[in-house]
């Protein structure tokens, strides 16, 4: 989970084109300027890319905040 | 039943005592029975139609859940769900709308079959709950949340009368956790609900109504005045719009508070914004918060491959939705096609943007961004009040050509009486001063505050010298 938890900050950090960024599960839209609705799709594209899954429609409904995103990123990588 | 009426007090209070007298565990059955008399104080035919919503939505749900592993299943219960709720919206509020356009279709390429002019009349409400409502079956479907077993919870969850007439359109999840834990009686509460409801009655009565009067009679005779006038019509109306639905969200948000309901927020200074996106942030945030999630992330997901052009479809189809959510009128379509073209050009300019706001002199780059959004709003806003789309391009082509004829607005001032307009406009201007100062302190809990206490004391001065009580309907009311 640290690992995945690592790798997710290094995925903000280039979308948001900020180094600075630190993200903690409870990290939501409203604590990044730049994550709005328009850079939600380019996010979830890198977080694909970067671990190999693929989110679906299904999946997105519903994410809060960055501890929902990395619970869904653990379960597609089990599966 | 207005919330600015005498009506109103009278069964409020009635419905209150009878909610604090009965043991905590029954008072939901209060708040049930007081919500659907409210609902069918003026029509009980339309409580029909709120129980079908009700039956349907509440038994689809627990389907949904049973066959959560078939989708096959799940999905015709989901559908089912949506023909219904839908259905009824569009059968009530479109229909009219598209034989109209069936029929000049038919007049204009002289083919078949006439359909006569159909006239329902619009359920109050209905687009409101309505919303509420799918919001819920999708929340069941994509496994967000349980079902609620209890039909009196869940028919409570619908028609909880402040919020059914005009929103704030309710989630699921911020709701029912409040249905059901039992609702105590608390004076913070109280305070809070008599001060956000002054606040709501104030704007409403000593503002908004004053302002109707002048913005009914320049877009009633937009070919008779010059564009000075009509640009003066066009700002009134934005602020009557402003007042009067932020006041019926006021109201709303302070009655829930003396049962206990915290209701979603709605407004958020919308006039400050320095772009649109900014704007759909701030205004009647509780309808683009559903239509982001239920509609825009959905479309724009499914179309993914086409990278911006998938926001592009996105935004296009959640703003003609949003359009036309309004009213069954070109008006409402062309304010949506007219918001999503802005927006549309927010995204495609974003970084650009971002640079320029750099390079500039920060102050006047965000004086002219702020300047420039709201003449957007206002120009958009003549397409959410004009009575035909006609009547808006001529007022807007009127706004450019005529502009400087300053002695019109002389003259139309004088028609209503100086000193009675200069007042109204003292009133507006008093309102937008305070407006900050005064939202933000009657939304902090601490009702022992002294300031507060001077600042909804002066309100309800206000209140009884120049309000005007139960004569204007509220704006939204139509939707």
């Amino acid at each position: 989970m640290k690992q995945h938890h690592e790798k997710l900050t290094q995925v903000f950090r280039s979308v948001f084109k900020n180094d600075a960024i630190e993200i903690t599960d409870s990290t939501n839209a409203s604590d990044i300027d730049q994550w709005d609705s328009i850079t939600h799709l380019d996010l979830i594209t890198a977080v694909e890319e970067a671990f190999a899954i693929e989110i679906t429609g299904f999946d997105v409904m519903g994410l809060k905040n960055v501890g929902d995103l990395l619970d869904l990123i653990q379960r597609k990588i089990e599966d | 039943m207005l919330f600015n009426s005498f009506d109103f007090l009278f069964y409020f209070s009635v419905v209150f005592l009878s909610w604090l007298v009965t043991p905590i565990n029954f008072r939901w059955v209060v708040l049930l029975c007081a919500s659907l008399v409210f609902y069918g104080w003026e029509k009980p035919t339309y409580l029909i139609l709120l129980a079908l919503t009700i039956s349907i939505t509440y038994y689809s749900a627990i389907k949904m859940d049973e066959y959560k592993k078939v989708m096959v299943k799940k999905r015709v219960f989901l559908y089912s769900a949506m023909v219904v709720n839908l259905g009824i919206l569009i059968v009530f509020k479109y229909l009219g709308f598209f034989t109209d356009i069936y029929s000049q279709l038919a007049n204009l390429l002289s083919f078949g079959l006439k359909i006569p002019p159909l006239k329902l009349l619009l359920p109050i409400g209905i687009s409101f709950y309505t919303f509420q409502s799918i919001g819920y079956s999708l929340d069941v479907f994509f496994g967000l949340r349980k079902p609620e077993k209890h039909l009196g919870y869940f028919a409570l969850f619908v028609s909880f009368f402040p919020q059914i007439l005009s929103g704030p359109i309710g989630r699921s999840s911020e709701l029912f956790p409040q249905i059901h834990t039992p609702q105590k009686f608390s004076w913070d509460n109280i305070g809070y609900g008599i001060q956000r409801f002054v606040w709501g009655l104030f704007k409403k009565i000593v503002i908004a109504d004053r302002l109707d009067v002048y913005v009914n009679d320049i877009y009633s005779n937009i070919s008779h005045y010059p564009g000075s006038v009509l640009w003066l019509g066009t700002f009134l109306f934005a602020f009557q719009l402003y007042t009067d639905f932020s006041a019926y969200t006021d109201m709303a948000i302070g009655v829930a508070r003396f049962f206990g309901f915290k209701l979603a927020e709605n407004f958020d200074f919308p006039f400050i914004s320095k772009n649109v996106t900014e704007f759909w942030r701030r205004w009647h945030m509780s309808l683009s918060a559903w239509l982001r999630d239920y509609m825009y992330t959905p479309l724009q997901f499914s179309k993914r491959k086409w990278k911006k052009g998938a926001t592009v479809y996105a935004i296009f189809l959640t703003f003609f939705i949003c359009g036309l959510w309004h009213g069954a009128k070109f008006t409402f379509v062309l304010f949506g096609i007219i918001q999503g073209l802005a927006l549309t050009y927010e995204m495609l300019t974003r970084e650009k943007r971002q640079l320029w706001s750099k390079t500039f002199n920060p102050f006047l780059y965000n004086t002219f961004s702020w300047l420039l959004t709201f003449g957007f709003t206002l120009l958009s806003f003549v397409f959410f009040r004009a009575e035909s789309t006609e009547d808006a391009f001529l007022l807007i082509r009127k706004q450019f050509t005529t502009f400087s004829d300053v002695a019109a607005i002389k003259i139309f001032v004088m028609h209503f009486g100086g000193i009675k307009f200069a007042f109204s406009l003292l009133l507006l201007l008093f309102f937008i001063l305070t407006d900050k100062l005064f939202s933000t302190m009657v939304k902090l809990q601490n009702r022992k505050s002294f300031v507060l206490t001077m600042i909804t004391s002066l309100l309800i001065v206000f209140i009884i010298l120049f309000g005007t009580f139960g004569k204007v309907d509220f704006i939204y009311f139509q939707f």
